[in-house]
């Protein structure tokens, strides 16, 4: 089988299904392209602006993508590339699809609000707690996973850390640029994409080893400061760089596939039963879980993409085209996997997934000129760069999130609670991530897919539930709710049952997989008792 | 490939990476979000009794309506929509996960 076999069909399957199954969701759930947008009737020209639906969806796909739908499905290979690829395409087409655009969609409807109020005014007050907890403890994982991929590539590809220090000077220096010298925004990309070629070469001269441990070490404290600095300080330029990251590495990995295509080495199919708990179902559905749906796209969705949509007719394009966009990457992350054969796949994985990927898209680059150790480079720190703004992302909203769950201050009360200080949640979300951190990402990985799925079953739980309440047919949303559910619930048995036998070693991942059970099942019970509450029938939201 | 057809596909991506490569996105504009929420913020202590929050600063204040009176039931809802930080906050950070 031919690589280009694999992108041909996931890109053709994507069209299909945007061209059918989205235009069926846009009729099913009412789009009504004649209805003011909040964008339009709240318009206030700082979060409420009227966004071209093309500008959007590079805003919205910038904000979705990164190193979630590269590293699931690199780790699901060892089941083989098939299933990989199916849940791929059936997750992005009848899952993620419907999750992100449902998200978008009630938002929408419902004045731009995020999504927790989404969850509030369909679900209740329950709902949104859940969602809250469900939240930070997947930010708690995010922060475990992340920072172990990222000491994992560091020791591994030690150019890549130098690189990434270097990048992170090279932003600051960047705004410094821009902001306070005023020098134009071309000139001063230009200067930008020069000096990133300079950071990756020095990287290669002068690569920085250390120990796992160390970098473990380092990345937590780093996330800890930035997560406090402000956010002018480190966040802006990052950004905006890391978006040329992205592109060039998407671009050129796409071009060299397709003029190397590769065949596949890796088996098509290799067993349902790996050993040690690890069975195709459930551990693939919460292995790649970015690539297929992800919960944190509801929060990106309603956060500021809903109060920008120009025209409902762009939720589609938004909503539903962004992750099928996100299945792509997600095709490309599978393909470095599958075109190497098991043993160099299980050699290089033990460097983490973005050696894997990073290995696989220098070589795809070096055929049109590019050597494989500067793409390699390149690569790396790319995953890197998204990776440590993953994390410091997450220390900063894990805070938020832990800050609001603690602020129930009466009035009238003076003293306050020590647990809402912005540097004591800071310094719980990042100690307790951290402990997490030295059990390793591969074991961490599916507690974080599980988590993620069952923040994404949440929102597409209230998405049923506002389409039932509006009288509209609501089982596009609840039969993939039933099978998160199942994914995630048997995922989360499996792991206790696994790491109970070594508890004294493994307490905190099965105390996680124990609350993320206890939290789902509570949202199984609000979720039935949403979905049997007779529909609204007088609602300001429905049609006349 | 009709020639329209084609300037369409090219502007559609022209626009896209308009989109993605957008310097304001995450600069310029989370800054304007911060100096609006605090232009809220002031005006919250100046007029907080108008959301029913008994705080006298208004007998002084009033002075500053005229300036603020066009703005002031757009404020009203902003307030009122503030809910929760965090799920606000969200999409002005990238999570790419």
């Amino acid at each position: 089988m031919n690589s280009l076999v694999l992108i041909l069909v996931s890109v053709i399957c994507f069209i299909i299904a945007y061209a059918t199954y989205g235009s069926w969701l846009c009729k099913k759930w009412g789009i009504d392209i004649n209805r003011k947008t909040p964008a339009h009737t709240r318009e206030d020209g700082v979060d409420y602006v009227p966004t071209k639906a093309q500008i959007l969806l590079g805003h919205h796909f910038s904000s979705i993508a990164g190193a979630g739908p590269i590293v699931g499905p690199i780790a699901a290979a060892v089941f083989g590339w098939v299933p990989v690829m199916l849940w791929i395409i059936i997750g992005s087409i009848f899952f993620g699809g419907v999750h992100d655009m449902g998200a978008l969609f009630t938002s929408v409807r419902y004045d731009g609000k995020s999504i927790g109020e989404v969850i509030h005014a369909n679900m209740g007050e329950t709902g949104r707690k859940l969602f809250s907890w469900f939240a930070w403890l997947t930010l708690l994982l995010v922060i475990a996973a992340f920072t172990s991929i990222c000491a994992n590539t560091f020791t591994t590809v030690p150019s890549a850390a130098t690189s990434s220090m270097l990048f992170m000077i090279l932003a600051v220096a960047f705004g410094f640029l821009v902001y306070r010298k005023g020098v134009g925004l071309g000139l001063s990309s230009v200067i930008g994409v020069i000096l990133l070629f300079v950071c990756i070469w020095l990287g290669m001269e002068f690569p920085i080893q250390l120990s796992y441990n160390t970098w473990v070490v380092i990345l937590l404290a780093y996330i800890a400061v930035a997560s406090i600095a402000p956010v002018w300080i480190l966040l802006q330029p990052r950004d905006y760089l890391n978006s040329f990251l992205l592109y060039a590495m998407l671009l050129g990995g796409i071009i060299g596939v397709i003029i190397m295509h590769p065949t596949i080495k890796l088996d098509p199919v290799t067993s349902f039963n790996l050993g040690n708990g690890n069975l195709l179902f459930p551990m693939l559905f919460v292995t790649v879980a970015c690539g297929a749906i992800s919960g944190f796209h509801s929060l990106v969705g309603s956060g500021t993409s809903s109060k920008q949509i120009d025209n409902e007719k762009d939720i589609k394009l938004i909503g539903y085209g962004s992750m099928l966009i996100e299945g792509v990457l997600a095709v490309l992350a599978i393909i470095t996997a599958a075109y190497i054969g098991k043993d160099q796949l299980t050699e290089l994985l033990k460097g983490s997934a973005t050696n894997v990927f990073a290995s696989g898209i220098g070589d795809f680059m070096s055929t049109f000129g590019i050597p494989f150790e500067v793409g390699k480079s390149f690569t790396a720190l790319a995953i890197s760069a998204f990776a440590l703004t993953s994390l410091d992302t997450a220390t900063r909203i894990g805070r938020f999130i832990f800050q609001e769950m603690f602020d129930n201050t009466k009035e009238g009360e003076t003293s306050s609670n020590p647990l809402t200080n912005k540097y004591v949640a800071t310094v719980i979300t990042v100690v307790l991530g951290g402990f997490l951190t030295f059990k390793g990402w591969k074991t961490i990985w599916p507690i974080f897919g599980s988590a993620n799925q069952l923040l994404s079953a949440l929102a597409l739980l209230s998405t049923a539930v506002y389409l039932k309440k509006h009288g509209r047919e609501y089982k596009m949303a609840s039969i993939p709710t039933i099978f998160m559910f199942a994914v995630t619930l048997s995922a989360l048995v499996l792991l206790i049952k696994d790491n109970i036998i070594n508890l004294a070693k493994t307490w905190p991942l099965v105390a996680i997989a124990v609350i993320l059970f206890v939290l789902a099942i509570v949202l199984i019970k609000e979720g039935i008792r949403a979905l049997k509450e007779e529909p609204n029938k007088i609602s300001k939201d429905m049609k006349a | 490939m009709d020639k329209e057809k084609f300037k369409e596909i090219l502007e559609n991506f022209k626009l896209f990476f308009q989109g993605a490569l957008d310097f304001n996105r995450k600069s310029r504009s989370i800054l304007e979000k911060e100096a609006h929420n605090e232009m809220d913020n002031f005006i919250l202590l100046c007029f907080a009794d108008m959301l029913g929050l008994p705080i006298p600063t208004t007998y002084y204040t009033l002075e500053i309506l005229p300036y603020i009176a066009e703005d002031l039931e757009d404020w009203q809802r902003r307030m009122m929509d503030r809910k929760s930080i965090w799920g606000e906050r969200w999409g002005d950070f990238d999570l790419d996960a």
